[in-house]
């Protein structure tokens, strides 16, 4: 034990947690190692997306029933998944902020909000794209659909709210209501189709039982996966630096402006 | 202690939360029965009267070898997609169905019930969740 370090463990642990946290949390440090990993990690994302899309367009085989344009499937059900996994990234990050009064979380609530409209829109876009061949319609009120669209509302509604009104300290606390409230439209987004008769196909792969589909079609959803929850985090880094950096050149400027009135 | 700093700040706001969510929830669970975007093939044998001359979307799988061109378009019945109970509803259809409309697969039909028949005038493709690569339906048709 004592070769190991032992007497000094709960030291090292403390100054990891202390380094992670601060990292994370305090903005000078946060601008340092984003500015130097964001690079990085966009080419790790996007090599494996199109790696992933490549075995999905090309190497696999057409499905018996849908034909090519089960393909889409390979982009869909990624940016499902994670139009409801920011979801829950922005409750959680404004219970954070709320609660602790981390300005930073509010900072990652927002740029997960912007992310996850993004995501949510994606996902009903390219649904539609494959609803018109498959079902022969582009859009139907079934509850799967209608839960994903009031998805899409409720990011908007917490963004407007978040950046529109005044005082700035008002619109988080409503902004923090939506999205408290709207958390338990995430259950009803993924249970919706088990609940309901609808048009939409229940889960293929996020079950318990056996995937429905072999595995030559499902690894490269895996990787394809993999690829995008990666884009979604740097693309969530990337927004909450242009938030922070926007914040500093307001104060700088409001900064200024004082000084030139006390002048 | 923090957490107890943290439970104290964040009390009126969960509060407020939660109600707001139970109410929501309440509107949720009255919804429930509504909130079908069709009906049951089983449901319409059982209480037939009940759906007479209405609006609604018709559910099921269409019954094997069952397809007919008519004059009027195509007449085809649908069976219960839950189980395996073979009482069918005739639907009648003046229409091109979409490519995925097939015998064995589930279908939506959106329009009238009249006099024991089904009058559509808009028919879905349903997909189920299950997906396959050629070489399984061929293993599926000889499995040795």
């Amino acid at each position: 034990m004592e070769i190991l370090g032992y007497k000094n463990m709960h030291r090292t642990l403390k100054k990891l947690t202390v380094l992670i946290f601060s990292c994370l949390f305090v903005p000078r440090y946060f601008l340092a190692w984003s500015n130097r990993l964001i690079p990085a990690l966009y080419t790790i994302s996007l090599s494996t997306i199109a790696y992933g899309c490549y075995i999905g367009l090309y190497v696999v085989p057409a499905d018996v029933t849908q034909g090519e344009v089960f393909r889409i499937i390979y982009i869909h059900v990624p940016l499902a998944v994670l139009s409801l996994l920011l979801y829950l990234c922005v409750s959680i990050c404004m219970l954070l902020e709320r609660g602790l009064h981390l300005k930073m979380a509010g900072i990652y609530a927002h740029a997960a909000a912007v992310v996850g409209l993004l995501m949510t829109v994606l996902t009903l876009i390219t649904g539609m794209i494959w609803a018109k061949p498959t079902w022969g319609v582009w859009w139907v009120w079934d509850a799967r659909l209608t839960s994903e669209a009031i998805l899409a509302v409720l990011y908007i509604g917490y963004l407007i709210v978040r950046t529109q009104i005044q005082p700035k300290a008002l619109g988080a606390e409503i902004s923090a209501y939506i999205a408290w409230i709207g958390t338990m439209n995430i259950p009803l987004v993924h249970y919706s189709v088990n609940w309901w008769f609808t048009l939409h196909q229940g889960p293929s792969v996020l079950q318990f039982a056996q995937p429905k589909m072999p595995w030559t079609m499902l690894y490269p959803l895996l990787i394809t996966g993999f690829g995008f929850i990666i884009h979604a985090g740097v693309m969530v880094v990337q927004t909450a630096r242009c938030l922070i950096l926007s914040q500093q050149n307001n104060n700088q400027t409001d900064a200024n402006e004082t000084v030139v009135d006390t002048l | 202690m923090v957490s107890h700093k943290l439970v104290n700040r964040l009390m009126p706001a969960m509060k407020i939360t939660l109600w707001c969510s139970f109410s929501i929830a309440c509107i949720i669970y009255g919804l429930r029965e509504h909130a079908h975007l069709f009906v049951r093939v089983q449901q319409i044998i059982d209480n037939p009267s009940q759906w007479e001359r209405q609006q609604l979307r018709v559910g099921g799988i269409v019954v094997e070898q069952s397809i007919r061109q008519t004059s009027a378009g195509i007449r085809f019945s649908v069976r219960d997609h839950l189980n395996k109970d073979p009482r069918a509803v005739t639907v009648h259809y003046a229409g091109i169905p979409p490519a995925l409309f097939k015998e064995g697969k589930a279908m939506v039909a959106n329009g009238q019930f009249k006099k024991g028949q089904f009058i559509a005038s808009e028919i879905l493709a349903k997909h189920d969740e299950n997906y396959q690569i050629p070489e399984m339906t061929q293993h599926a048709r000889n499995p040795n």
